[in-house]
């Protein structure tokens, strides 16, 4: 905890360009998350997971200077779309371009906006509370009202050229303004950097019957943390596709809450993981208005020693009559030596609701690799076959046909060496 | 072409196959009949290769015996079986699939593979041969079809893949009358004097359509009696008790 704290108090002699407001309300997280602490097996949502690097490591922020080491890497355009690109926890405003109706702003100015960074004591992820406290590369983006935004805002996170502990705490915040669409693509990537921890935080706001198309792409190959909370109001929709791979240790909260009626969370989640690798995702679905749906496919493919962690709540309150929910988490073992723990769960308090949710966990088909291999094609090649089929399902949601396609050729390469094990 | 030797299979410890002696010459058509349970379809699927099972004795092919063969060798080989039950696979595009088998038998031929486009335009001709709408291309592979579309999907893959030796494992079963026309006129194209056909069915009716060269009848995991068409009418009319012991 010391180091934070030192990190903290680094942050706020150093940022003199801050105003005070804002070293008060990193003092006032960093006292919650003293508090918290880091969590331990006896958190009942937490318990699957080991946090203990957290509390070994030393990491730093990185500085102005950390800029420099960036320089080399080569920023891929994904096609020619919109780009937002924070390189080392810097925003390089000179490679980022967005349409009209779009606004950026940075930490300096989102503090301004008190409600967004209104930090509540009742915090009670501590995660959050540590990103509030050390948030560096915070971007506000907002969305006007009545924007068709159709071409994708591609934002990248880039960590590049380090070879000491470093850790980012960005905060991202999207609002979508009403009888607005947009499609952002979130994308974690890095580097020549081996260690160091994304502790993320992404708040979105969608508007009175806005539409947004959110896919998150994890390729931090260390530590990730993340926090996804989404807040839909009125007539709103929600297509989100969660893409998970390459981290050592991966916990992704995600969070739904409905503020108004009719409104859609289509959430999709894929997680490819091999070696050691840990992924520990909890999501939560609060109904808190009727008449709403949401739907969740979540699917993992572990292979070697990987373990994975699926925790899922849907919440239906009193009056959230005529709820429409489904949650289903699908997993796919490729070694004899992975897990999965699964447990998806259903509160339901209102009584007119129409509810789902299943679990299943298992191998590769004997009988469909027969099938194939019947058929003369090669077990190893029948195998990829079977697991790129299973993250279909998931990548097909994707609206966007160029994303979809660079995910699908992710998820090919990363089975390269299937059937070796 | 093919040569079964005295074949004993066993699946944990239970007998299914006691000593079964079967040769099978190109340009034949030999039909298999028998009840249900009576290890038509174990058969089949030792020929395949299929995990699970106990052998005893020989089966050869073209000469060689192919027991220690995966069941993706025998298919390169040239041994197709057109499944009873056709194994649904999500997710997987079933013209990717046949794409991916036959560019694989075409490899293993050192043939060049077929790119998109040419593969489209050949898998198009072969649909229309069984039958079938376009549209079951782009889905996944038996993924929502119905017991007869699976079983034109088994025959579209058995045009498309040409093997040598196919095993056509109650394909008539389920199908209406149209439809088994279209299934057999599909097979009488395959046919021809250097490829072979060990059909296993309950019903005259394939058998009419497709006249095969000899009829064998299976019962407790022996073959029990061979004989000509005649046999299979008198099937019809007596049923198996006859037959047994």
């Amino acid at each position: 905890m010391q180091h934070y704290r030192s990190e903290l108090e680094s942050l706020q002699a150093n940022g003199s360009a801050e105003p005070k407001e804002l070293s008060v309300l990193r003092s006032k997280a960093f006292s919650r998350f003293t508090e918290l602490g880091f969590p331990t097996k006896k958190w009942e949502d937490w318990q699957f997971t080991d946090f203990s690097p957290f509390k070994k490591s030393h990491f730093r922020l990185p500085t102005l200077e950390d800029l420099q080491l960036a320089l080399e890497y080569n920023i891929l355009p994904l096609n020619d779309y919109y780009s937002i690109i924070i390189l080392n926890g810097h925003f390089q405003e000179n490679l980022s371009n967005v349409p009209s109706g779009v606004t950026i702003r940075t930490l300096l100015d989102v503090f301004m906006d008190d409600e967004l960074t209104d930090f509540l004591n009742a915090e009670e992820n501590p995660f959050v509370a540590l990103n509030t406290s050390l948030m560096n590369s915070g971007l506000a983006i907002d969305i006007a009202d009545d924007m068709q935004i159709d071409t994708p805002i591609y934002y990248q996170f880039i960590t590049s050229g380090f070879e000491d502990q470093i850790m980012n705490h960005p905060r991202l915040l999207i609002r979508l303004g009403k009888n607005s669409s947009a499609n952002f693509i979130e994308h974690y990537h890095s580097k020549n950097t081996t260690n160091y921890w994304n502790n993320c935080v992404t708040i979105s706001e969608l508007g009175n019957n806005s539409v947004f198309n959110h896919t998150r792409i994890q390729e931090d190959t260390c530590y990730h943390v993340s926090n996804l909370d989404y807040h839909l109001h009125k007539d709103a929709v929600l297509n989100s596709t969660i893409y998970n791979q390459g981290a050592e240790l991966n916990r992704g909260d995600i969070r739904v809450s409905f503020h108004g009626k009719n409104a859609t969370a289509n959430i999709n989640g894929l997680s490819l993981l091999k070696y050691n690798q840990h992924m520990d995702t909890r999501i939560i679905i609060d109904h808190m208005q009727p008449h709403c749906n949401s739907h969740q496919l979540f699917k993992y493919i572990l292979d070697d020693k990987a373990t994975g962690v699926f925790n899922g709540r849907v919440i239906v309150r009193e009056d959230s009559q005529r709820t429409n929910s489904s949650q289903s988490n699908k997993n796919l073992l490729l070694s004899k030596n992975a897990r999965m723990q699964s447990n998806p769960q259903l509160e339901i308090l209102a009584n007119d609701v129409r509810c789902t949710h299943g679990s299943s966990t298992g191998q590769l088909s004997e009988e469909a690799l027969y099938y194939l291999r019947s058929r003369g094609i090669e077990t190893t090649v029948a195998q990829k076959l079977m697991v790129e089929g299973f993250a279909s399902e998931i990548l097909e949601k994707i609206d966007d046909d160029i994303t979809a396609e660079y995910l699908n050729n992710k998820v090919y390469t990363w089975l390269g060496n299937l059937g070796n094990g | 072409m093919l040569e079964i030797k005295n074949l004993y299979v066993r699946i944990k410890d239970k007998e299914i196959i006691k000593g079964v002696d079967l040769t099978i010459k190109a340009g034949e058509l030999h039909a298999l009949m028998g009840r249900n349970g009576s290890g038509k379809s174990t058969l089949a699927h030792v020929i395949t290769g299929k995990d699970g099972y106990e052998i005893e004795g020989d089966i050869l092919f073209n000469g060689e015996s192919i027991l220690d063969k995966t069941p993706e060798e025998r298919a390169l080989d040239g041994i197709f079986m057109s499944f009873q039950y056709p194994v649904v696979i999500p997710g997987v595009n079933n013209m990717y699939f046949l794409k991916a088998a036959l560019n694989a038998k075409l490899k293993a031929n050192g043939q060049s593979e077929l790119d998109a486009m040419d593969f489209l335009t050949l898998i198009k001709a072969k649909i229309k041969q069984v039958g079938m709408d376009e549209s079951y291309l782009s889905r996944a592979v038996n993924d929502g079809f119905s017991g007869g579309e699976k079983k034109r999907n088994e025959i579209l893959q058995l045009l498309t893949l040409e093997p040598i030796f196919a095993i056509l494992d109650e394909t008539d079963s389920g199908l209406d009358i149209d439809a088994m026309k279209v299934i057999a006129n599909g097979i009488n194209e395959y046919r021809n004097g250097e490829r072979a056909i060990l059909a296993i069915t309950h019903y005259q009716r394939l058998l009419d359509y497709m006249k095969p060269d000899m009829v064998h009848v299976m019962m407790d995991g022996q073959i029990v009696k061979t004989g000509d068409i005649e046999l299979v009418y008198e099937l019809e009319a007596k049923g198996y008790s006859w037959l047994e012991n």
